[in-house]
């Protein structure tokens, strides 16, 4: 990791109202909160129909990353991730697509942002769920190459066969309300 | 759950799940000269099987045996295989940037090759030199060059020599644009040409000058975004690309040194992450028009079978055209998993056989009956 500070002065912006519906519901229902090798909540399983889940769902797994450049705070107060960024495609509910906002045009830490809530949702979401992963239009300066690189599956699993990246993408993750325990 | 598109004139159906692998299955790759189906994964073990390829069954009973599996060593991910011409050595590409090459010690002509295979299978080389993920290898038709690329933007050429001696031909290739990325290349063996896929949408075509090294004599333009994947045609006068953009272009090579876009393939819906064209089975007699059989797959988890053919203009009988027809889709090949190979079966007899491999660590085999 580059020690070059991008944002020294980030703008803190206060959570928005925690969802509790969507966070007590996830907890005990831990069936996409966990990854597929913990047990499954019965109930879930016996279902035919996929569960579906929304956009509030969706936030509340990515909320709570730490940012990598101010690791005491998240994503979402730096306001980097909100819900309305998440989107589903109409004809697809289980494609998704996540857009963020990196705090400066210049943001080296972009695609380390990015890969974190990529790694997040996969641990997290079943994996019937495809996400394809954005910058906000106009808010980088490499805006093209970072959502090319962010959206590369040979660049993504090779960035996680890297030790030294792998550590500092736990320790942000770990502070996104649940740990996790595999890899 | 598999579903398939009943409307086609062609089924797809399973004749073998194999299972093992501990991870991401990224590719498979048949043996050309043994009935031997190699493949790799993010668990860094290759496996082999055999299948027996019995002239009488007519009817779906082939069936595929674990063989071996060899622990490469490799640090990261194994991502591409690639088995020489005359089926003894094996060569690797993996993400800790290295090629390794693979043969069993003391390999002699046997006929009894298969239970042969089950045996140890011994690194013999190791080739280095790349300084990222090694993403691709190719053997040229003769066996004597061994191409390997990598997110370094380089490609390698390798001259085989006797007893696994792999000698670096010249400089890495050469020089490439500063944006662009090779993600996958294919060895054309009739053309004699080398063709690399792009991180930067692109497709270079190389050749080899007698009086110089190897050079790129053409770029193709067109996608809109990374080329993943390419396959000649049988014939070598076409050449296949599928990318991120979801489609697929077919280029003609209309001068010697001259390719064109002459198609443009939709029907997948997100990346297209790999291609294979053979020779098929035409379903309705014997068509000499027939260009074979091109299979697709991608991010989408979908598998596209076309038959491709060549016609004569009806306004200039001497210019050729090419056309495509779907003959058998194929939908959840692997569940709700990413597909990242398909590659149709090289042996005779067998052309209507194909095999892939998918994030969910299966690798499957699968054949086009007629509906």
């Amino acid at each position: 990791m580059s020690s070059e500070i991008f944002n020294p002065n980030p703008t803190i912006f206060a959570p928005t109202k925690s969802n509790k519906a969507a966070h007590a519901y996830a907890k005990p229902h831990s069936l996409w909160l966990d990854d597929g090798e913990h047990t499954e909540d019965e109930e879930y399983e016996q279902s035919d129909e996929p569960e579906s889940i929304d956009q509030d769902e969706i936030f509340e797994l990515i909320r709570s990353i730490s940012d990598p450049e101010h690791r005491s705070m998240t994503l979402e107060q730096l306001a980097v991730v909100s819900a309305p960024q998440i989107t589903f495609d109409p004809r697809h509910r289980d494609r998704i697509t996540v857009e963020f906002t990196p705090t400066v045009p210049h943001c080296g830490m972009s695609t380390f942002i990015g890969l974190s809530i990529r790694v997040r949702l996969l641990r997290s979401l079943p994996q019937r769920f495809k996400v394809d992963i954005r910058v906000k239009p106009g808010s980088h300066q490499s805006e093209h190459s970072l959502n090319k690189q962010l959206n590369d599956k040979e660049r993504v699993a090779a960035a996680l066969e890297n030790p030294a990246l792998l550590e500092v993408l736990e320790q942000c993750l770990s502070s996104a309300g649940h740990p996790d325990h595999d890899h | 759950m598999t579903v398939m598109d009943q409307s086609l004139p062609a089924q797809i159906q399973l004749i073998d799940q194999l299972e093992g692998h501990e991870d991401r299955a990224w590719h498979v790759a048949w043996n050309p000269a043994r009935p031997i189906l190699a493949s790799c994964s993010a668990d860094k073990n290759v496996r082999l099987y055999s299948y027996s390829a019995s002239p009488q069954s007519e009817d779906n009973s082939i069936k595929f045996t674990h063989l071996t599996t060899i622990p490469t060593g490799h640090a990261k991910t194994v991502r591409a295989i690639a088995w020489s011409p005359s089926g003894k050595t094996l060569a690797t590409a993996s993400f800790d940037s290295n090629i390794g090459i693979w043969a069993q010690e003391g390999d002699e002509e046997n006929e009894d090759g298969v239970s042969n295979a089950a045996g140890e299978w011994e690194c013999m080389s190791l080739l280095e030199g790349h300084e990222t993920e090694c993403k691709s290898v190719a053997y040229s038709s003769s066996g004597s060059l061994l191409a390997s690329c990598s997110r370094d933007k380089t490609v390698w050429i390798w001259e085989a020599h006797p007893d696994y001696d792999f000698e670096c031909m010249g400089a890495p290739l050469p020089p490439l644009s500063l944006s662009s990325m090779v993600a996958h290349l294919n060895a054309s063996l009739p053309a004699q040409i080398l063709a690399s896929a792009s991180y930067d949408d692109t497709i270079k075509l190389y050749i080899d000058d007698p009086q110089e090294d190897w050079f790129c004599f053409q770029t193709l333009t067109g996608h809109e975004s990374t080329v993943w994947t390419l396959a000649f045609s049988p014939d070598g006068r076409y050449l296949a690309s599928g990318s991120d953009d979801c489609t697929i272009r077919i280029w003609e090579r209309v001068q010697e040194h001259k390719w064109e876009c002459v198609s443009v393939l939709e029907g997948h819906e997100r990346s297209v992450y790999s291609i294979s064209w053979g020779r098929g089975k035409p379903l309705d007699g014997g068509d000499a028009g027939s260009l074979g059989w091109l299979a697709s797959t991608g991010g989408d988890g979908v598998i596209h079978v076309w038959e491709m053919r060549v016609r004569s203009s009806e306004k200039d009988p001497s210019k050729k055209t090419i056309s495509h027809r779907a003959i058998a889709k194929i939908f959840n090949a692997h569940d709700v998993h990413d597909v990242n190979c398909v590659v149709w079966c090289p042996r005779k007899g067998s052309e209507d056989l194909f095999a892939t491999a998918g994030d969910d660590g299966l690798v499957k085999v699968w054949k086009v009956i007629p509906s």
